[in-house]
């Protein structure tokens, strides 16, 4: 049963419960008022009554010898058609002969008592006043009985109305009642409808409601959640898609090669060749095999980069990029590559061996970029406290759209994976490993207008770790 | 005997698919990304396409919506095995899927295979003075009608659709009599004798040392 049904029906039993109840006291103490102020008016009818026939009957007892039955019933009558109309009967009688009587019914008289009795007869109800008084040595009984049947006509009136009342009231309240329970509640619908939305994987969904009751408390919080809910839901929808991106590169840089190989190898047994033909079979063989050595050496890099116990020194990067330079010259030679370097802080603390392949690596891929003729710039200045290394290219450069995923393992702007530029696009996870164990960071800008030579690639890294001094860094000329 | 148009980047698989359909006869030409294809495509229509799906540029999936309203057959040829992409290259209205690294003998096979439901492979086939029809399913010799059973017949049709290319025993048998026949590959040696003998192809059925045999025929 709904929560605004219960709400309803608990009130409406309780209001008519309550109603109820009060109506009936009411009518029971106003009853019982009438009852007690009637009471009171019967006695003193009946006093004055008894009073004056006790007078009447004094002074005529002068008159006659004897009184009995027959001759103090005048002194009665009159009085008994007179309030017979108000249905009020009497009951004279003398010595226990009855000398009058006018009360309808059949029943014997009760003996002469003290106080006021209730009489019930025939479903009707009476009030009764039975006193005695002497005369003459005479007891004269004189009985009072009054029809009650108003007060009891009274009451059931006032019952009646009082259930009719408690209808129509009921019913205006009832009405109310259900409208404004239902505007109540009718946030709590909306925050059902919303939380049906989220579950259904509209995460964007809120809930709009403006009041300040602790149903929009609750609403408010509500929205929150769904906040929170869509933005890490966000998050692992992305972490998904990489990972995902990632398997599908990776069985691709895989089976590729693997592919070929065997490929050449079932040519080369089951097929006739040509000379030509089977050195081209042969040498494809020899090449995706280095091809797959080459990456799975990187592969194996990149997953032992975390657990290596790290050898933190200084090292000059004056000498490092120097070897660097050295072990480039066949690549770079036939293109008249030119090295540029600005080392105001010579030292860098880090591990040798991951800091060389960092550096090898983009220095590698800045030659790789350049074409005839082509610039690359190394520098390393102080920033704000912060040693800032940077290496820049005039070459290809690179387009906006791929540089959110630059770091990525195997990602390659050219989304073939083609061998034109080579490699697998691991060497810059690797380099993102690396900063990451140096607590440094690394960013990638491209073709823009504030680098030295507007366009190509400039790749900057941020070191943050146990930074070296002031001192001696060896400028060398540009 | 049928034009085949690879896409493909990888030199390395690229070359290989050529070699291969070369050797058994077909036409194979090779372009490495989407607009190339497109532009090629003006100028002449190949009999079917062997479609790489991670190309430069348009990728495979892509270029299949442009290729669809041509009506030639596409083969997907790609690293990416995942249901759901094999379902999305079906769903495209691709003939087949195949996924590397793969077996030669199985594409060349699934090719043959996409050929004849779309009526491009050629029914017969002119080797020496024999005239095989593989609708008819008869061999004539100067002109003269040859006896061949049913075996032989299917023998020398592999034979023929993958011809320069040895083929095990166990291959044979595997393609021929099932995967379920209990004998050996005895039969194999037996069936390929009375084809030299009937058909006079001593010179051109070879026995390959270790391997098979492989019919060569000068392409």
């Amino acid at each position: 049963m709904k929560f605004w049904q219960k709400t309803f029906i608990s009130v409406m039993v309780l209001f008519i419960i309550a109603f109820d109840l009060t109506a009936w006291l009411i009518v029971r103490e106003s009853t019982k008022q009438l009852q007690i102020n009637e009471i009171q008016t019967v006695k003193n009818e009946y006093y004055i009554i008894k009073n004056s026939i006790s007078e009447r009957l004094k002074s005529a007892s002068k008159y006659y010898t004897e009184l009995n039955a027959d001759n103090i019933a005048q002194y009665l009558i009159p009085y008994a058609q007179y309030y017979e109309q108000q249905g009020i009967s009497m009951v004279l009688s003398i010595d226990g002969v009855q000398s009058y009587n006018n009360f309808h019914e059949d029943m014997d008289l009760p003996a002469p008592g003290e106080d006021i009795e209730f009489l019930n007869i025939n479903n009707n109800s009476y009030l009764l006043i039975s006193e005695s008084m002497d005369l003459q040595n005479h007891k004269i009984q004189f009985i009072y009985i009054k029809d009650e049947s108003a007060l009891s006509h009274y009451r059931h009136e006032m019952a009646v109305y009082a259930i009719r009342i408690s209808i129509v009231i009921s019913c205006v309240l009832a009405a109310f009642l259900i409208f404004f329970l239902l505007m109540l509640t009718r946030p709590l619908r909306m925050l059902n409808k919303g939380a049906d939305e989220i579950t259904k994987g509209r995460y964007q969904q809120r809930v709009n409601i403006k009041n300040r009751d602790e149903i929009g408390e609750f609403a408010a919080k509500f929205n929150l959640m769904a906040e929170h809910i869509e933005q890490h839901i966000d998050q692992l929808t992305e972490v998904s898609a990489e990972k995902q991106r990632f398997i599908d590169y990776f069985s691709h840089e895989m089976r590729t090669p693997v592919a070929a190989i065997v490929g050449y190898a079932e040519l080369l047994k089951y097929a006739e060749l040509d000379e030509d033909k089977r050195l081209m079979a042969l040498d494809y063989i020899m090449n995706q095999g280095t091809r797959l050595q080459n990456l799975s050496a990187k592969l194996l890099q990149l997953s032992v980069l975390k657990k290596k116990d790290y050898d933190k020194q200084s090292i000059s990067l004056n000498n490092m990029f120097k070897n660097i330079e050295d072990g480039l010259i066949p690549a770079y030679q036939h293109k008249d590559v030119k090295f540029h370097y600005r080392l105001e802080c010579d030292l860098i603390y880090g591990d040798p061996d991951l800091l060389q392949c960092l550096f090898q690596n983009l220095v590698e891929n800045a030659v790789k970029a350049c074409s005839q003729g082509g610039n690359i710039m190394i520098q390393s200045i102080m920033e704000n406290s912060r040693q800032k290394v940077t290496i820049t290219d005039d070459g290809v450069g690179i387009p906006a759209d791929d540089i959110p995923y630059l770091f990525e393992p195997f990602y390659r702007v050219d989304k073939s994976r083609a061998r034109k530029y080579g490699g697998a696009g691991l060497g810059l996870a690797l380099c993102k490993e690396i900063c990451d164990i140096h607590q440094a960071e690394i960013r990638v800008r491209s073709n823009d207008k504030s680098m030295i030579w507007e366009k190509g690639t400039e790749i900057t890294i941020y070191f943050t770790t146990n930074l070296q001094h002031d001192d001696t860094s060896a400028i060398l000329p540009v | 005997m049928a034009k085949i148009m690879i896409v493909e980047d990888e030199p390395a698989i690229a070359d290989l698919l050529a070699v291969n359909l070369q050797l058994v006869g077909h036409s194979a030409v090779c372009c490495d990304n989407g607009e190339l294809l497109m532009e090629m495509l003006n100028t002449s229509r190949p009999d079917l396409i062997l479609l790489d799906v991670m190309l430069p540029g348009k990728d495979g999936f892509t270029l299949m919506k442009e290729l669809k309203p041509l009506d030639i057959p596409v083969i997907f040829l790609t690293a990416k095995d995942r249901m759901d992409d094999k379902i999305t290259g079906l769903k495209l209205g691709a003939d087949d899927y195949i996924v590397k690294p793969f077996v030669t003998i199985e594409v060349l096979t699934r090719i043959e295979t996409v050929l004849k439901r779309c009526k491009k492979s050629s029914s017969t086939f002119e080797l020496n003075n024999l005239e095989i029809n593989f609708d008819e399913h008869s061999v004539r010799m100067d002109g003269i009608p040859v006896e061949l059973t049913v075996k032989e017949f299917s023998l020398l049709e592999v034979l023929v659709k993958n011809k320069n290319i040895a083929l095990s025993r166990e291959r044979l048998l595997e393609m021929i009599w099932g995967y379920d026949f209990p004998g050996e590959t005895r039969t194999v040696d037996v069936h390929i004798q009375k084809l030299r003998k009937k058909l006079n192809l001593e010179d051109n059925i070879k026995t390959i040392f270790k391997v098979g045999y492989r019919l060569e025929v000068k392409p």
